[in-house]
């Protein structure tokens, strides 16, 4: 029924299996999905109501094998923004996040994705998730995992290993810690060398638990976007910077590198916050916190 | 990732009737059988490679929530093909329409600079560029038909189904889609000189 003339239809030949996924999309996404899935199975509830018993026990699957999966870092992720926002949704940070990026990611804003279609949804105060955000972050020491034999990341109906999503959260697996040693790579661009200078922690204390890290982390992050939104970027700089020598490969270290560039950018130190920019761009490939980068002074729209 | 809107009170695509009722699959199932799907048709949508992950994101957290809305009397596909059409118009209206339209789409103009050597992989890719090029020239509406009947070669009645709209709708919007992207395709030779192969 086409009436495409022979050559469109070659071209379009030629061009039908263009776009395909990648493993690598196919990785990704599945990982974000599942993360996505188990955050909401696992810190609301308002959604779940609306699903049959069969959805929330296979969402319910997707969560804990995510968690035990190797995408663990997607979902402690997911479930460190949501910390996070729950102490900033209250105040100016994600309005700030909001000018500065229409396309603010989802960190300043979990609730949109966790909360019932019918909700509106804003940057400011209502959607905020409750203060016990935090607690919900698994705190458990990791639990033996079959390393052959990783579980499916969604599991059918049926296959219902995983708790109920009320208790998911509490006996989920944590990842190893990351951070144990905190170090300083001399070359890295994002660690900045260590100064005497006042006010800054020369030596933190080593995580006593991967939880603690987390909530470590967000707090940094927290006090840099709060100061950089108080107009304080030098003290925003101090709590990235120092985010970026306990953490250098935190959960939460691209929202740290970006942030640095907009401190620089309003340090008017716009030869770092350049270098930072190309070095973040190297460092986290495909980051669309990039896009956001790209508005900032590290970028003029010539380059 | 990227904030997206809610996404409204889909209009499900009617049901098709008929007592081949087909079962409801589970999330996993809907996930392994349609995630390729689903990438490509947000992608030949006009969704930017930017944005791609967390539009595909939200689709299948909207085809999790509502699995249970599911109730087997249109086919599964075309039940999706409604998920994702909403979503990526709820994407493209969160974009705004001009800064959503062009932002990070392909430059017709600049397609053919990136034209590669005579092996078959580089002209793949280059038809790809060209395609998507060429996808732009449409508006949204025969946009999703196009995209559905020609590079997903989906029958009419399904695309019908799916978009909710008659099928002379479907058949209208085709004739026109084809008609503009010819035309497209023909100013785009004729200045780059493109050549299929």
């Amino acid at each position: 029924m086409s009436d495409l003339s022979p050559e469109d239809q070659t071209l379009l030949g030629l061009a039908r299996d263009g776009h395909d996924p990648t493993d690598a999309d196919r990785r990704r996404v599945r990982a974000a999905v599942a993360a996505q899935l188990g955050a909401a199975a696992g810190l609301t509830v308002a959604t779940t109501s609306t699903l049959s018993a069969g959805a929330a026990a296979t969402g319910a699957g997707a969560a804990g094998s995510a968690w035990v999966g190797a995408t663990t870092t997607a979902a402690v992720k997911v479930a460190a923004a949501v910390a996070l926002v729950g102490a900033v949704a209250s105040g100016g940070v994600a309005a700030y996040r909001a000018t500065r990026a229409p396309q603010a990611r989802v960190i300043v804003a979990p609730a949109a994705w966790v909360s019932p279609p019918h909700v509106a949804q804003t940057d400011h105060g209502g959607d905020a998730p409750p203060p016990t955000a935090l607690r919900e972050i698994p705190t458990s020491p990791p639990e033996p995992v079959p390393a052959q034999a990783p579980a499916p990341l969604f599991l059918r109906a049926g296959e219902r290993t995983a708790p109920p999503a009320p208790a998911l959260a509490a006996e989920t697996t944590w990842p190893p810690t990351q951070n144990a040693a905190p170090t300083t790579t001399v070359d890295d661009p994002f660690v900045p060398p260590v100064v005497g200078a006042g006010g800054v922690a020369t030596s933190p204390p080593p995580p006593a638990s991967a939880a603690s890290s987390i909530e470590a982390e967000t707090l940094l992050v927290r006090a840099g976007l709060a100061a950089l939104h108080a107009g304080d970027p030098a003290g925003a700089l101090v709590q990235f910077d120092r985010h970026a020598r306990e953490f250098p490969d935190g959960l939460l270290a691209p929202e740290r590198d970006a942030e640095r560039i907009f401190a620089l950018c309003d340090l008017r130190r716009v030869d770092e916050a350049r270098a930072a920019a190309d070095a973040f761009r190297i460092r986290h490939p495909g980051s669309p916190l990039f896009a956001r980068v790209r508005t900032s002074c590290a970028l003029p729209s010539n380059r | 990732m990227i904030l997206l809107p809610a996404v409204e009170p889909l209009p499900l695509p009617p049901a098709s009737l008929g007592d081949d009722a087909e079962p409801r699959p589970s999330f996993e199932q809907a996930y392994e059988a349609h995630f390729d799907f689903v990438w490509r048709y947000a992608r030949r949508l006009g969704v930017t490679p930017a944005h791609l992950d967390d539009v595909v994101q939200e689709i299948f957290v909207v085809v999790y929530r509502r699995l249970a809305d599911f109730e087997g009397r249109s086919s599964f596909r075309t039940w999706l093909f409604g998920i994702v059409l909403n979503v990526v118009r709820a994407h493209r209206r969160s974009m705004g329409g001009a800064h959503g339209a062009s932002a990070g789409r392909t430059d017709p103009e600049r397609v053919a600079d990136a034209s590669a050597g005579p092996h078959e992989h580089a002209a793949r890719a280059e038809a790809v560029r060209v395609v998507d090029a060429l996808l732009e020239a449409l508006d949204d509406e025969k946009r999703e038909v196009f995209v559905l009947a020609e590079l997903e070669q989906i029958g009419a009645p399904e695309i019908a189904d799916s978009l909710g709209v008659p099928l002379n709708t479907v058949y209208s919007r085709l004739r026109l889609a084809r008609q503009q992207f010819a035309a497209a395709a023909a100013r785009h030779r004729a200045r780059d000189e493109w050549r299929t192969r």
